[in-house]
């Protein structure tokens, strides 16, 4: 009987994940598509098969490990996701439902396989992802204030390196990069929110950079951050800030000598890097032939490709696969994991709905008509998407390891609080444009109704009286009249 | 203040109303790049891992690092090993203590090809280990052994090895080390390979040291594949091939003059026992394996179009069999010498083969050139019996044209209707081969045999055979031959008749004088009585001249005398320790049989029968064997059947020529022994010994010959012996 119900369940955790990951592209591709009801009945299908997926890993976690503890996770992860998702939807009218399910069925994917591997981590996990679910809901309330983000521009980058560099000289040691710092004994990472800081940095100067020697100061700055990090010994985050910047730069300035530039001054500073750091050299050589140095450096990403190997394509089934002997599997190889287990379609759909929220995130970007959200958004893809390929070219052993964690799915309180606020962040910023958009299309309408008392934009303000309250909140009029003064000077009318 | 990529289409004067379209545009082109950028490396890196995974699952599974595989073997019983019929070779049984213990109900019958599973596993359990430690049940079959809470059985095996024919090989090789392999010449499936000595699979562990450390013996290395010896006189099928490759008409049209040896360059080799053989042609010359012939054609060869073929033959390189097989080799190029070449041409000096590859290349010669892929393995199934995977004959190379195959066919064919075994005509089936005697030492009990060939009939596919014996005291028609018979008649089902084979001195199985396949219940002599067969005792000894002492032996009953036992002691006449009795009289058998017989055959077949006696022997000329005592005259065999057996007798004075010994690789060991032929009592070695290189050739004469062996006198009367 447990030998039907575990091969059952596998095939359908694989079929489940499947159809959720085909519904995510439908959406993708519908993006921009009229048709709202379908989007909605799409995202509530969405909603309904990570339920199931939830339930039905549990089952069998249940019923492969025994342990009652499995029932009760369970129940509070899928009332807490459940009731989460449906009070987003229903606070805010123009939540962005595809990448908001993306990010919890990432998140559910691996708060399962982390109770696999270790029950008080995925509890510690879940947790965290509660207290992010929480930041996630208080930030487009605050939407109305978003712009204040523009204004700080160097700060953000004198803070950020500040932070770094407290981390370097004082931070603990994991193994050979100081990245951790522990307070009141809690363990974060700086390296993750000095992220999102660095984003605003980059956003916030280049949205109005007008020269190169505009564009050669805030390299400058932004080097700095790299620099910092290259001497904490956090070469996979170097990295990513780096990436980011080249990306953004060519956004903000179209030029794209800077893409090819910044590819080359990569490869060149790797072999520079190369000679000076030991530890750069043993990750190369580990790369390139593991197998001879299996017993030393070439232990970890070995053990990582025995496991993706032994799933085969519909994996071991929950429980019943070898995870726990890959090293640091909780965090750098939670993919490994989640292949030998769940299968390697599992894990190829896992990489697809990375890919998904990347290009949601990407193709929000290119709506935003304000520039500032525009490379905040932009920027927030590419890092995001970078760190990902980053974590999971490691783990296959198409590039180096780079010491990076997967976003939502590893274990890392710092991290999913992080890129919770990356997610929600765009999501706010796209409520931002919603909600202007339903505000010009209501004024339109009014226009077009006739009366010559809205015919200019005075005689509106005006009769600001007869708006229903509840469309109308402080920062409104404000941004309006921003708005419309700013792009009837740079566009014309 | 104007925003840097405004500036540049600023100067492009772009209208204030399109302007947004075109930074629309822009961007869009920008995030498109971007976006292209990363999802191009996601997709190469998903196309890598899917690769990755795919491609090397077998071999991530199989590293030794991987816990997996032992997590494996605790969930599943390991599979069984069948034989092609279905028996089982191999199977695991569950311990109490959750050990599983490997057993082997045909014992030390298939050590060697199956392998065992100690110490990372040897044969067939190594190179299918993935499979048997798998299992590929359907779910209702798994969820049937959860319910009695045993382990699931992993796949099967089933190979295409014949357990019946293995126990032939294996008795055919009796006592002496060596090894046999039969196949099936159409689709390269072995069905059976034998290596001896052999040791026993289910102590693996426990012998350990015992095994590893018996050098000398080698019982774990698989001779068949990994044993390397000098191919003798087999390898002038490689002569032959050569020369009718270079010039098929040449090699029809040519003739010899054999008087029983002959020099190139200097250098000097005689046929075996200086045997004269003749006129012959390229067919005569491979029947009676003819080594100054063949030394000739050997010397005339295009080298480079030789090491050509050589190479193309699979020599110096991995043969297709998915276990290990040790790599073949020869010496040939610009620098080799005269010497070394006819060396070459006899199969010895420095060339070295395995039985295997030999058994390719019979194969090939079988089935008209093709050389197919060696399998052992037939198919994989389930536990239950799902066919998982069906080995296919897979062709590898074609080695020869069929031309060639064809006339190499008709030529094995002379050497069992005409040649060194015909031992093997008298049989319904139609066989076919070479034999081959690689003498490696100046101990005349110190050659290794072999004999290759194939064999078919109306109702069987075609079978290729390879056999080497080591240390054997005579030569391939004598001992090899009669041995690849038994294994035939076990696969074309045919029993002789009680008294068809006449080996006068092949004994398959020890002290069997009668050749009746029961053994003889005692080693020594005396009485031969076999049990329960009246033949035995009843024609044991005769008086052939009547003089009152028994001086022969009938050993198949007929009354008519087969073997000449001077002594009357019951054992047919053989050099060791036979005494001074032995010699006497020895030419009374020599009188007995005119020209060139001995007195070992006395079923009418005198001339063809010495033949079959008379091996070629790899050594280079193996000298005249000569008994002493009385005159000699070469090209005749004097002396007893034990000719035959390759022993000569007297005490004494007899010498064995140079027996260069090719070192004999007995597995990974080369046992190189030989070493220059000795000479005993008188001198003259005419050529060289020399260990491995064994040129070979001399004659010692006893006493009153001095010097060079061949006295004018003798090589005209070997002549004219030759002339008849």
């Amino acid at each position: 009987m447990r030998t039907y119900i575990l091969a059952l369940t596998k095939y359908g955790i694989a079929g489940i994940v499947i159809a959720y990951t085909l519904v995510a592209f439908f959406l993708l591709l519908k993006n921009q598509d009229r048709d709202i009801e379908m989007r909605r009945a799409l995202s509530s299908a969405e909603l309904v098969l990570m339920l199931a997926f939830q339930i039905l890993s549990y089952f069998t976690l249940f019923v492969a490990l025994d342990n009652v503890r499995y029932i009760l996770l369970c129940l509070a992860h899928t009332v807490v996701f459940l009731g989460v998702n449906l009070l987003y939807q229903n606070t805010f009218r123009h939540a962005h439902m595809p990448l908001f399910n993306n990010m919890c069925m990432l998140i559910s994917a691996g708060i399962i396989i982390l109770s696999r591997l270790d029950i008080t981590r995925a509890l510690k996990q879940f947790v965290m992802v509660c207290a992010g679910f929480v930041i996630a809901f208080a930030l487009p309330f605050f939407r109305k204030k978003f712009y204040l983000l523009k204004k700080p521009g160097y700060i953000y980058a004198v803070l950020g390196v500040g932070a770094l560099s407290i981390v370097m000289l004082l931070g603990a040691t994991t193994l050979g990069a100081n990245i951790t710092y522990t307070i009141f004994g809690l363990t974060f990472q700086p390296s993750e929110f000095v992220k999102i800081l660095y984003l605003l940095f980059l956003a916030s100067t280049l949205r109005n950079v007008q020269d190169l020697k505009e564009l050669a100061v805030i390299t400058a700055f932004a080097a700095a951050h790299v620099l910092v990090l290259i001497g904490s010994k956090d070469l996979g985050s170097g990295l990513i800030f780096y990436m980011v910047f080249i990306f953004m730069a060519y956004m903000a300035l179209d030029e794209w000598i800077i893409l090819a530039g910044g590819f080359g001054a990569m490869a060149l500073a790797s072999v520079v890097l190369y000679h000076f750091f030991s530890h750069i050299q043993q990750r190369v050589q580990a790369f390139l032939d593991p197998w001879s140095l299996i017993d030393s450096i070439g232990y970890q990403i070995t053990q990582a490709l025995f496991a993706i190997g032994a799933g085969g394509p519909f994996g071991a089934g929950l429980g019943q696969g070898q995870p726990d002997k890959i090293p640091f599997v909780e965090s750098d190889f939670i993919f490994a994991a989640v292949c030998e287990e769940f299968g390697i379609i599992i894990g190829i759909c896992v990489v697809l709905l990375c890919v998904n929220c990347f290009m949601h995130m990407l193709s929000l970007s290119m709506t935003f008509a304000d520039r500032f959200y525009r490379l905040l958004a932009f920027g927030s893809a590419v890092v995001y998407g970078f760190q990902a390929f980053l974590t999971l070219g490691g783990q296959t052993k198409f590039i180096p390891l780079t010491g990076v964690t997967l976003p939502l799915v590893s274990y890392g309180g710092s991290s999913i609080l992080s890129t919770l606020i990356l997610f929600t962040g765009i999501e706010t910023m796209y409520m931002l444009r919603a909600d202007k958009i339903e505000q010009r299309k209501r004024l339109e309408r009014r226009r077009l109704a006739g009366s010559s008392r809205y015919s200019s934009n005075r005689q509106y303000r005006r009769q600001m009286p007869d708006l229903p309250d509840s469309r109308r909140t402080g920062g409104d009029r404000s941004d309006y009249r921003r708005y419309d003064a700013v792009s009837r000077r740079r566009y014309g009318d | 203040m104007t925003y840097y990529p405004e500036k540049r289409s600023s100067r492009e004067n772009i209208p204030g109303s399109s302007r947004k379209k075109v930074e629309k545009k822009r961007v869009r082109k920008q995030i498109f790049i971007s976006g292209g950028i990363l999802t191009a490396l996601f997709v190469s890196m998903l196309v890598y891992m899917v690769a990755y995974t795919a491609g090397n699952d077998r071999k991530l599974l199989e590293n030794e690092y991987n816990g997996r595989e032992s997590a494996m073997l605790s969930k599943n019983l390991r599979g069984k090993i069948f034989s092609a019929d279905g028996e089982v070779l191999a199977q695991s049984k569950a311990g109490d203590d959750g050990k599983q213990v490997r057993e082997y109900p045909q014992g030390k019958l298939f050590s060697h090809v199956i392998g065992y599973t100690a110490k990372g596993g040897s044969g067939v359990e190594k190179l299918e280990n993935y499979q048997l430690i798998h299992s590929d049940l359907t779910l209702p079959e798994k969820a049937a052994y959860d319910d009695r809470n045993e382990l699931y059985p992993g796949n099967d095996i089933y190979t295409s090895l014949d357990v019946k024919l293995q126990k032939a090989c294996l008795n055919a090789l009796g006592n002496h080390n060596g090894a046999v392999i039969v196949s099936e010449a159409e689709t390269g499936r072995i069905l059976a390979m034998v290596s001896n000595p052999d040791f026993d699979p289910e102590k693996v562990n426990a012998d350990w040291d015992k095994y590893v450390g018996s050098i000398g013996d080698g019982a774990m290395v698989n001779r068949v594949s990994q044993g390397l010896y000098a191919p003798g006189s087999t390898f002038k099928i490689f002569d032959a091939i050569e020369f009718m490759d270079e010039d098929m008409n040449k090699a029809m049209a040519y003739t010899f003059d054999c008087p029983g040896y002959t020099t190139i360059d200097g250098e000097m080799i005689n046929c075996y026992h200086c045997e004269v053989h003749g006129k012959v042609d390229l067919k005569a010359s491979f029947a009676e394996s003819c080594n100054s012939s063949f030394a000739t054609i050997g010397t005339s060869l295009n080298r480079d179009a030789f090491k050509k073929t050589l190479d193309n033959m699979m020599f110096g390189e991995k043969l297709p069999y998915d276990m290990e097989s040790a790599v073949s080799s020869f010496v040939l190029d610009d620098s080799t010498s005269t010497k070394e070449v006819m060396q070459l041409s006899i199969g010895q000096g420095q060339t070295l083969m395995s039985p295997l590859h030999l058994n390719m290349i019979t194969q090939a010669i079988a089935n008209g050139g093709i050389v197919h892929k060696a399998t052992v393995v037939d198919k994989v199934t389930s536990a239950s019996g799902t066919v998982l995977s069906q080995t296919k004959p897979e062709d590898y190379r074609t080695v020869m044209s069929s031309e060639v195959a064809q006339k190499m066919q008709e030529f094995m064919r002379e050497v069992v209707v005409n040649g060194t075994a015909t031992k093997l005509s008298t049989r319904p089936y139609n066989a076919a081969g070479k034999t081959g005697t690689a003498e490696f030492s100046t101990n005349t009990s110190d050659s290794n045999v072999w004999f290759t060939g194939y064999a078919y009939d109306d109702s069987h596919p075609k079978v290729a055979v390879t056999i080497i014996m080591e240390k054997t005291a005579g030569s391939g028609g004598a001992y090899a031959v009669p041995a690849v018979r038994d294994i035939l008649d076990t696969y074309f089902g045919y029993t002789p008749e009680p008294g068809e084979d006449d080996d006068a001195n092949y004994v398959h199985v020890i002290n069997d004088h009668n050749g009746d396949g029961v053994p003889d219940n005692d080693g020594a002599a005396a009485s031969n009585a076999d049990e329960g067969s009246s033949k035995d005792t009843a024609a044991l000894n005769i008086d052939t001249n009547g003089d009152g002492i028994m001086d022969a032996i009938d050993l198949n009953g007929d009354g008519d005398p087969d073997a000449v036992d001077t002594n009357g002691d019951g054992i047919p006449d053989t050099n060791v320790g036979g005494g001074a009795t032995n010699t006497s009289g020895q030419n009374a058998a020599a009188a007995a049989g005119a020209a060139g017989t001995t007195g070992a055959q006395d079923n009418g077949q005198t001339g063809t029968q010495t033949q079959t006696n008379t091996q070629n022997s790899a050594a280079a000329g193996a000298g005249a064997q000569q008994d002493t005592a009385g005159v000699q005259t070469p090209g005749q065999q004097n002396t007893t059947a034990t000719q035959n057996a390759g022993q000569q007798n007297t005490a004494g004075a007899q010498q064995t020529t140079g027996q260069n010994a090719a070192g004999t690789q007995n597995g990974t060991l080369t046992a190189t022994q030989g070493t220059a032929g000795a000479q005993t009592g008188a001198e003259a070695q005419t050529g060289t010994q020399t260990g491995a290189a064994g040129a070979g050739t001399q004659q010692n004469t006893a006493g009153a010959q001095g010097e060079a062996a061949w006295s004018e006198a003798d090589m005209q009367a070997a002549e004219a012996a030759a002339g008849q």
